[in-house]
């Protein structure tokens, strides 16, 4: 069984690092990777892999933020170029997470007739940034008992697919599916969880802001998702600034979260992490053949697992409310056609 | 954007002039007001914002409620006459909080393809005491999650909706929702609550309750069916003991997760009376997170509801296709499809 993590990035130099060394060290053979004009050091760093071999690079010189199709590129690659059994579409700020051993177990206990496994989403909140490492300041996590469905919210709850390997593979916009795919869906059984860290600095968030409200407004033709719209809506009202203070989490708001339960403290990646830390050149984590020992995550707790499915639950319950949201707009389409 | 507020009352001298403040002062531009024959100041109150040009004043002379049409006219009203992008439809015992920084901003970030926003009911309950300010004295609410079994309880969890400017509009009873409309409602958030106080003290729970009484057929809910029963048995002090809480019910509630004590409105109102600007903070994702839980009360996501609304649907995609247009269409195509058929089982 092979596995292969296809990352997209453009300028995300706090975080791919990271990311790459990862996913490499729990249970992904090989990364396809696409940089998008990064002019942080994404390149540099996503150059260090490939000359160790383990990191093949595509250098995308267009404007528009065309994810679904550099997505299907790269994910297509797997299939017919890397030898991959399953293909992860992974954002630069996420962290597939399998939920006990590696990803490989994770996946290779997925029955036959099934070839999409529905990722949970795990939305880490942003906390001040006192400069340090982002995995080492964001260990509050977002833990939701009913789901946030306010369409401008980015802390919707969500999913993010894995798939067996398919050389016609398409995989939709945003990795949440995949169009006109044959494969069947698992869809109640979550194995993989998807750490995600989409707001870490002030200059990320406006550099984020900046990028995808260009790419909604210059090159896509549908209009954006609600929270693009509101940051891109805030960055040209000159009110960034502000929007971004009100979306980070201080120590106050942290303590009423965690008091109360909608925030949790999860310690896993920063301990990962850690762990992987080495000093040499280009990289700063170690991949799993620089280790004495391979990296093995622990099997969940039963109060974990608990936990889990009470969020699992309100994961469910958003999507059960996308499709009341989905027949409204049926209801009005036979509306007028007089029915 | 134009924001308009309509406004039902009668007999609700004690709440409609800081009902009307608030609203005011909270990013209403327009209210457009229904008085049904009040006798105890009501009308001069109104009077007073008319005067001032930031209300139309409709005097209903109508004995029995005819809620539905009358705020229905006045929905009309405010897209036709008043240039409303959005209205909410209140009750004068409703103060409407948007979570966010204004009512404007609120409903400005709402998609395009939303027209129905649904606001949810924060329920406020009767306190002790001789403080005559009803918001001074009723700070305590019922937590959304506590659990209510029962149908005839008024604390049940519930929504009002707020639409766009609409000059077809038809509201239900009650303004739960739109009748035959365009206007897709957004479902699953709620990105304003209403405050509820129905029941501030005995002598205005009796004059209440006495004009819902002369609405016979009208009785929006199993509530009102049981107020009905114990004012004809001359109960009413029953049940408005019924509802107060008192200090020990407090401690209990409060110690059991069934009531909260929220003095939100109460700071709006001493900002107000005050002159300083209402600041509506801004929620949080915590915020966020923890009312979702409260949302999740009125079960939205419930997988019955979502059959039930499929079942439905299916039918009137059913009598869409047993339209005599649909089956002549459908027989043409079939026999085109069979003419090409024989067409190309016939040798060249």
């Amino acid at each position: 069984m092979r596995v292969v993590v296809t990352v997209l990035a453009r300028d995300e130099a706090d975080v791919v690092d990271a990311q790459v060394a990862f996913h490499l060290n729990v249970g992904a053979d090989f990364v396809v990777a696409t940089d998008n004009k990064s002019q942080d050091g994404t390149t540099d760093i996503l150059e260090s892999y490939e000359r160790a071999g383990v990191l093949r690079l595509i250098r995308e010189p267009a404007e528009g933020l065309r994810q679904g199709e550099w997505v299907t590129r790269m994910a297509r690659l797997a299939a017919t170029e890397h030898g991959a059994d399953w293909v992860i579409n992974s954002d630069a700020d996420e962290f597939w997470w399998p939920r006990g051993g590696s990803l490989k177990e994770v996946l290779a206990a997925v029955p036959p007739a099934y070839g999409v496994v529905q990722a949970f989403w795990r939305s880490f909140v942003p906390r001040p940034d006192d400069g340090a490492f982002f995995a080492e300041r964001m260990t509050a996590r977002l833990s939701q008992h009913a789901p946030i469905n306010d369409p401008t919210s980015f802390y919707r709850p969500v999913v993010k697919v894995a798939h067996r390997a398919d050389p016609q593979v398409t995989v939709a916009r945003g990795n949440h599916a995949l169009a006109d795919s044959p494969f069947r869906t698992l869809t109640t059984w979550h194995p993989l969880e998807v750490l995600h860290f989409p707001l870490r600095s002030r200059a990320q968030w406006m550099r984020k802001v900046q990028l995808q409200g260009d790419a909604f407004t210059k090159h896509i033709e549908r209009s954006g998702t609600g929270y693009h719209l509101k940051g891109y809506d805030a960055l040209r009202a000159g009110r960034i600034e502000e929007q971004h203070r009100a979306l980070v989490v201080d120590d106050g708001e942290a303590a009423q979260g965690l008091a109360d339960g909608t925030l949790v403290v999860d310690t896993r990646l920063r301990d990962v992490l850690r762990s992987l830390r080495r000093d040499a050149d280009g990289r700063e984590f170690a991949v799993s053949s620089e280790l004495e020992q391979p990296l093995r995550l622990p099997a969940p707790t039963p109060e974990d697992v608990a936990a889990y499915a009470v969020e699992a639950g309100a994961l469910a319950e958003s999507y059960a409310v996308r499709a009341q949201r989905r027949m409204d707009a049926i209801e009005q389409r036979l509306l007028a056609l007089g029915g | 954007m134009k924001l308009v507020m309509t406004l039902l009352a009668r007999d609700e001298a004690d709440i409609v002039d800081a009902q009307l403040q608030f609203h005011l002062n909270a990013g209403v531009d327009f209210v457009i007001a229904t008085d049904n024959l009040s006798r105890d100041g009501t009308t001069e109150i109104l009077e007073s914002y008319e005067r001032s040009g930031q209300l139309h004043l409709i005097r209903e002379e109508g004995e029995y409620l005819r809620q539905a049409e009358w705020i229905t006219r006045m929905g009309r009203l405010a897209a036709t006459d008043f240039g409303a992008d959005w209205v909410i439809h209140s009750d004068a015992d409703e103060f409407w909080w948007p979570r966010g920084d204004s009512l404007k901003e609120v409903l400005a970030s709402i998609p395009a393809r939303y027209g129905v926003v649904r606001a949810l009911l924060r329920h406020f309950v009767p306190r002790p005491g001789d403080e005559p300010s009803f918001a001074e004295r009723m700070t305590v609410r019922v937590s959304a999650t506590a659990p209510i079994n029962d149908p005839r309880s008024l604390f049940r969890p519930n929504l009002k909706i707020i639409h766009r400017g609409d000059p077809d509009v038809t509201v239900s009873i009650g303004g739960q929702r739109l009748i035959d409309s365009p206007l897709v409602p957004l479902r699953g958030w709620y990105p304003v609550e209403f405050f509820h106080f129905p029941v501030r003290s005995l002598p205005q729970c009796e004059v209440k309750y006495a004009h819902q009484q002369t609405g016979p057929g009208q009785t929006p809910s199993p509530y009102y069916d049981r107020v009905r029963e114990l004012i004809w048995a001359g109960r009413i002090q029953e049940l408005y003991d019924s509802l107060l809480v008192d200090d020990d019910a407090l401690e209990r509630g409060l110690e059991a997760g069934s009531l909260v004590i929220d003095t939100r409105l109460r700071d709006a109102l001493r900002d107000v009376q005050a002159g300083r600007p209402i600041v509506f903070p801004r929620p949080s994702v915590v915020d966020e997170a923890a009312y979702a839980v409260d949302v999740a009360a009125l079960g939205e996501a419930d997988v019955v509801r979502l059959q039930r609304r499929l079942d439905t649907l299916e039918q009137r995609l059913l009598s869409v296709e047993r339209r005599p247009s649909v089956r002549i269409e459908r027989r043409l195509r079939d026999a085109a499809r069979k003419l090409a058929r024989r067409n190309s089982a016939t040798p060249a």
